[in-house]
């Protein structure tokens, strides 16, 4: 063999070995990656593990809030139109009526007309169990489901706006939105898992093969303070009690003074949380800690605390401006019904629920002192409750305010605050001087653990000794006040009734009001405090004709169901 | 001595084979007996999500039986009222006024 032909054949082995080594390159380097996830996805299944989101309870550990499969069911597109007959028999296990029926099979019928170039479509959306199973008995052809978790709520639209609802955000993903499911949707969210298991060529796991998983973390459960049996009443009453004084809205909150726990909260008009898209958006949002109001004379209670506080008045005090109207620059200050009691006691101006006594409580308290004690109150800040949408209600600084500021203040005009704020204040009154933070919810629990919610006391901000003076005169105002007529017979309960104007464009319309009344019972034990507010009622401006009757009326179910006889 | 030190090197080599042998045979009778067993684990598996479904239905039953909501609807229907006046007993010792 010629050396020439030698090196023509060695030439050839080495083009012939740099071909396989630029081949090996595309295989191994070039399409490595993509070649690899091919083969795993021959060898290998994978499956995420659900991580169901967290439920809601009540303090009795019934779910407010859970969660339930809702199932799409799509169809392969078939050339021969078959598919348009499965759609009419899907629809009539879909429908509801007779009526019902030919709009559902329209809707499929578009759905299926402009899909014809894909390979399936979805038919229908949130169909329940029992659907599922009546079109799977059909056992028509190309017919399939996907299973999809949704929120459940066994008590319907029961306190709704505390709860809050579950929807997507704009990238699509999960997310709570508004009351509970807002402020916990960390703690709501689970952790969706993975399992990687191998399999054979018949796609059967291979019990000796590789296994790879990632646990999935379920959602945390959150319960609650609530006590679902007088959050029931509590709606039932307050939706009854909107009609019958003709309000155009209401609310009541319920807490225990002793731990800041919510017992109850409701508020009218409100909204469906399983089909929130249906409802205007400004229902979302919780009144009673995202809306603020005037408090008008419930706001005195916390005025007279002050002045008794901080020795600006004295228990036996009188009121020495109490005799007429007072008049300070161009503004004439009058009591409600133009009536006058000269001399008043301390007690006698919260029975009368008397606007010149406060002006002289006011006066003798002064700008800064007001300012202080208020805000000691928890006047002017956030409560801190864990509800997302909680709204501040900032209070000026005393060098803004004017003397006509101060007057007003002090009778609960001129101020703005929520009912959360309101319910926090005057638990103060009823636990002997400790504000503490309103809560919820009492205890997170996980897997294996429950987390409990401790009781958070922010500051004392009155001594026992006021406390227990302003719960006497609260007493009295309820026994001798103008609601006496529907006080529950034989039970102590302190108490204050407001009416207070809603301005509107700059002045007070003098025919709207918000009525209102707060306070707590048993006054020698509190178990409850509790502010129903009534806005614009019909039949009556007046709290002590609208708020309290409705307000006695579920304190009167509350001492049934928790057993507190009368004294 | 070198024979001696062969025949000792020739068992160890007999051993190891023997061993590997066993071992192999061992591995392809494992294989074989846990080879159908994906079968099985598959329906287990699907036995788990059907319980499990089972019991999430379960549990919506539970939930929507014991609402308030439907308890007061039956209530009314079955004609119960509320109770309106409750009586309370004083637990003050009687006394003879005169």
């Amino acid at each position: 063999m010629s050396s020439r032909r030698v090196k023509i054949l060695i030439l050839n082995f080495c083009l012939f070995a740099f071909l396989i080594v630029v081949r090996l390159f595309y295989w191994q380097i070039l399409q490595g990656e993509k070649l690899s996830a091919q083969a795993e996805s021959q060898y290998f299944v994978e499956k995420e593990t659900r991580s169901p989101r967290g439920e809601i309870l009540s303090r009795d550990g019934f779910p407010l809030v859970t969660n339930k499969p809702s199932y799409t069911v799509y169809v392969t597109i078939k050339k021969d139109g078959s598919d348009s007959q499965m759609a009419e028999k899907i629809a009539g296990i879909l429908a509801t009526d007779e009526q019902s029926e030919p709009k559902i099979l329209e809707e499929m019928k578009k759905r299926l007309a402009v899909s014809r170039n894909l390979v399936w479509v979805a038919l229908a959306r949130g169909l329940d169990r029992e659907a599922r199973n009546e079109i799977e008995k059909l056992s028509l052809e190309g017919v399939g489901f996907e299973e999809e978790q949704v929120r459940n709520y066994p008590e319907g639209s029961m306190s709704a706006q505390l709860v809050g609802f579950f929807g997507k955000d704009v990238q699509g993903q999960d997310k709570g939105y508004f009351g509970l499911e807002g402020y916990y949707d960390r703690e709501l969210r689970g952790v969706p898992g993975k399992i990687k298991q191998e399999k054979d060529a018949f796609g059967l796991l291979i019990p000796i093969g590789l296994n790879y998983e990632e646990k999935s973390t379920a959602g945390r459960n959150l319960i609650l303070h609530l006590d679902r049996g007088i959050q029931y009443i509590t709606e039932e009453k307050l939706k009854n009690g909107i009609e019958k004084y003709g309000a155009v809205a209401g609310s009541v909150v319920i807490m225990d003074p002793k731990t800041g726990g919510i017992i109850a909260m409701a508020a009218f008009p409100n909204y469906d949380p399983k089909s929130y898209g249906r409802w205007h958006q400004e229902l979302y949002s919780n009144p009673i800690v995202a809306q603020t109001y005037e408090p008008g004379s419930t706001f005195k209670v916390l005025v007279m605390a002050s002045g008794l506080d901080s020795g600006s008045v004295g228990q036996n005090d009188l009121c020495d401006i109490c005799s007429g109207p007072r008049t300070i620059g161009e503004y004439t200050i009058r009591t409600w019904n133009d009536k006058y009691y000269p001399r008043s006691s301390l007690s006698d101006i919260l029975q009368h629920s008397d606007n010149v006594g406060m002006v002289f409580i006011g006066d003798k308290l002064g700008k800064q002192k007001m300012y202080d004690y208020l805000t000691n109150f928890g006047i002017g800040s956030l409560t801190g409750i864990d509800l997302e949408e909680e709204t501040i209600a900032e209070i000026r600084p005393p060098d803004k305010w004017s003397e006509i500021d101060l007057a007003t203040i002090s009778f609960g005009q001129g101020i703005a605050v929520t009912p959360i704020q309101m319910v926090t204040a005057v638990s103060v009154i009823a636990n002997g001087g400790a504000l503490l933070r309103p809560h919820v919810v009492k205890e997170i629990s996980t897997e294996n653990k429950i987390i409990e919610i401790p009781v958070e006391k922010i500051r004392s901000v009155i001594s026992r000794k006021t406390a227990l003076i302003i719960k006497e005169m609260m007493v009295q105002a309820v026994d001798r006040g103008e609601a006496k007529w529907a006080a529950p017979k034989g039970y102590r309960i302190a108490g204050k009734t407001g009416t207070a104007q809603i301005p509107i464009a700059g002045h007070y319309e003098a025919e709207k009001t918000i009525a209102s009344f707060i306070g707590f019972a048993p006054a020698d034990d509190p178990k409850f405090v509790m502010l129903v507010t009534l806005r614009e009622p019909k039949t009556s401006q007046w709290g002590s004709e609208t708020a309290a009757p409705l307000w006695f009326d579920i304190a009167k179910d509350i001492f049934k169901i928790w057993g507190i006889a009368p004294q | 001595m070198s024979n001696k030190l062969s025949i000792r090197n020739c068992r160890s080599l007999k051993f190891i084979f023997i061993t590997i042998l066993l071992l192999s045979f061992l591995k392809v009778i494992l294989s074989n007996a846990l080879a159908t067993n994906g079968t099985i684990i598959s329906r287990i598996n699907e036995k788990i999500a059907t319980t499990n479904g089972e019991n999430q239905k379960l549990k919506e039953e539970i939930a929507q039986l014991g609402s308030l909501k439907r308890i007061s609807q039956e209530a009314i229907k079955s004609g119960f009222v509320s109770n309106g006046t409750v009586v309370s007993v004083s637990m003050e010792i009687p006394i003879a006024l005169r």
